[in-house]
């Protein structure tokens, strides 16, 4: 669905890339997560694929239209979530969706349907300005399902809102996903990033530097750890073993063995250790 | 086509939203109104008269020979006439056949005076004295009400340019031409919807202006054409305001140097000696002037009008194709 083949972008046009030797593909029906912290290139990328930015070179496709020259076919199977809530002021949310409507040469969605699918259906009349961050956020959200995209870009989509609102996001993006729409997350959210992606992509200082799915990587670049709660003397333990390590593993059956454990859970490794581990550096 | 209209509508419903826009756009209309009552002190200086039908050609030819003659079938409508803005003295005859004056009570000297004058001269009372003589000197109209009418034109046209650069300004500082930058829609669909603003408005505001200073006996095609073609001037100048400035308040400085331009070719109209008006060509709006001036003093022909339009259209194409990139960039 989406091809991206040896990419580079210089905001200089020179040799200092802000992205270099991007490559990698999407496949139909695939969430894909575009995982790093803030200037790893991440927009870049994406403003690339969506036509914001000029393909300088290499070679990018998106359901086989090359986005080097893009055809008005292609913006109508795509749909675009910015991160940032880039929507008319003067006008109230379902204008901004009636507006945005009639941009397009397929069949849309009702936005009163929209609107309601993240609560907004009470604010529909009244104008944007009067919105706050998390409602304009998902205002910029539901816009980008006006036209039933068939690819998704959702650039850090749950960025500015309560923990509700963010689940009710995902489980349109997962619902959307199940519909058959493919979806490219850019985020640095490595929690929405494990809960969604069928895949990630590491993405630091214009590189990529691994791709594959969660589970894979923390089988490859976590430690399986056991945390447990135990009582020793009357007083409450807390400690981390590992499940690799003999040593460790021992202790464990022991403390099982003597009913000592108060609480016991399995951890894994984070994305985000996993990025640390990979890139030497955080996802901030 | 819906694109264009979408965006021309969405544009209309974020102006009227706007205070100041909503401002900007009826500002014209707010300064005929005021200029108005500046026009008929001058064009008072000819005699008007008011006569009811009923005094006959005879009279009528008499005060005409004064004055400008207007003709009514009844006091009514003659008392209407005289109860508006400017000075002008009415006459009929009263039930028992004698002169009778309408006056408003605020009227000049002259106004009350000149009539008297002429009433007794014709019923043989007095042998006419006034120290008035004619002498056409082809002046169709006081220069106060043709360089105001012109200028709140020229400014009609300018704040139709405004109008799309404040909305370009909004896009980009909403990011909103992001969103419609990843939709189907077209560029040239998005500058063809937000240029309407600055079509529509100008010709709207030029015949509201127009009717309101009493000048819509011109030649209206004429003022169309040449609204049209001076409102191209207002759209790329739009553009690039609204390209180049990051926000509102840049774009209200890039403005004033906008006004300082259009400013200097309707002064240098004014005061320069017509030797020195090739100074002004370089400037679209110096043939717009000298266009609508033409126009409302009933001086143009249909081949000046050409020409004028010419010269309008290429300093403007000139102007886009120079900052063409900057605008396309500036879009993007």
């Amino acid at each position: 669905m989406i091809k991206v083949k040896n990419l580079y972008h210089s905001y200089s046009n020179d040799t200092n890339y802000s992205v270099e030797d991007i490559n990698f593909e999407v496949e139909k029906g695939e969430i894909f997560g575009f995982l790093g912290p803030s200037g790893a290139g991440k927009s870049t990328t994406q403003k690339i694929l969506i036509g914001l930015l000029p393909l300088q070179k290499g070679e990018a496709s998106i359901s086989d239209y090359n986005i080097r020259s893009p055809k008005e076919e292609l913006f109508n199977l795509i749909g675009v979530s910015f991160e940032h809530p880039n929507v008319y002021r003067k006008l109230s949310g379902l204008e901004n969706l009636e507006f945005y409507r009639k941009m397009f040469s397929v069949k849309t969605e009702d936005p009163m349907k929209l609107l309601r699918m993240v609560g907004l259906e009470n604010a529909a009349k009244k104008k944007a300005d009067g919105y706050s961050k998390g409602m304009l956020q998902r205002l910029v959200f539901v816009r980008s399902m006006i036209n039933n995209p068939k690819i998704w870009f959702l650039d850090e989509p749950t960025s500015g809102l309560d923990p509700n609102s963010a689940s009710e996001i995902k489980k349109v993006i997962k619902e959307k996903n199940k519909e058959g729409a493919t979806i490219f997350l850019t985020t640095h959210n490595m929690y929405i990033a494990d809960e969604l992606c069928d895949r990630i992509a590491f993405i630091n200082e214009g590189k990529i530097e691994l791709i594959d799915s969660p589970r894979n990587l923390k089988l490859k670049y976590g430690e399986k750890l056991i945390k447990v709660e135990y009582k020793e003397n009357g007083k409450l333990k807390k400690e981390s073993f590992s499940m690799v390590n003999d040593k460790d593993r021992e202790m464990l059956n022991s403390l099982i063995s003597t009913g000592k454990i108060e609480t016991m859970h399995s951890q894994e490794a984070t994305l985000e250790e996993i990025f640390i581990k990979v890139t030497g550096r955080g996802l901030k | 086509m819906n694109r264009i209209i979408n965006i021309f509508k969405r544009d209309i419903s974020s102006s009227v939203r706007d205070f100041l826009i909503l401002y900007m756009i009826i500002a014209p209309v707010l300064l005929a109104i005021g200029l108005k009552f500046f026009i008929p002190s001058a064009t008072s200086a000819s005699l008007q008269f008011a006569l009811d039908s009923s005094v006959g050609n005879e009279v009528i030819e008499e005060f005409r020979r004064y004055g400008n003659v207007e003709v009514y079938s009844s006091i009514g409508e003659i008392e209407d006439r005289v109860n508006k803005i400017d000075d002008i003295a009415g006459i009929t005859l009263n039930d028992k056949g004698n002169f009778e004056m309408v006056l408003e009570g605020n009227e000049t000297h002259d106004t009350k005076e000149i009539p008297q004058k002429i009433i007794r001269s014709i019923v043989g009372k007095e042998e006419l004295n006034v120290g008035y003589f004619v002498r056409d000197i082809g002046i169709k109209m006081s220069p106060i009400a043709w360089i105001g009418g012109i200028s709140l034109i020229i400014t009609a046209i300018t704040i139709g340019g405004i109008l799309i650069g404040l909305n370009i300004i909004e896009e980009k500082e909403s990011k909103t031409i992001m969103a419609l930058n990843v939709s189907p829609m077209g560029k040239v669909e998005f500058i063809i919807g937000k240029s309407i603003i600055g079509i529509l408005i100008p010709i709207i505001n030029v015949f509201i202006i127009l009717w309101i200073l009493n000048m819509l006996d011109v030649n209206l095609i004429m003022v169309l054409i040449m609204t049209l073609a001076s409102s191209i001037i207002g759209v790329v100048i739009g553009f690039l305001i609204g390209v180049t400035s990051s926000n509102q308040i840049a774009g209200i400085a890039n403005m004033k140097l906008l006004f300082l331009i259009v400013g200097a070719s309707i002064i240098g109209a004014i005061l320069l000696p017509e030797t020195k008006h090739f100074l002004l060509y370089w400037i679209p709006t110096y043939w717009s002037f000298i266009g609508f001036k033409g126009i409302l003093l009933q001086t143009i022909t249909w081949g000046q009008v050409g020409v004028y339009i010419t010269w309008i259209l290429a300093l403007t194409i000139l102007i886009f194709l120079l900052f063409k990139r900057r605008i396309n960039k500036g879009l993007a």
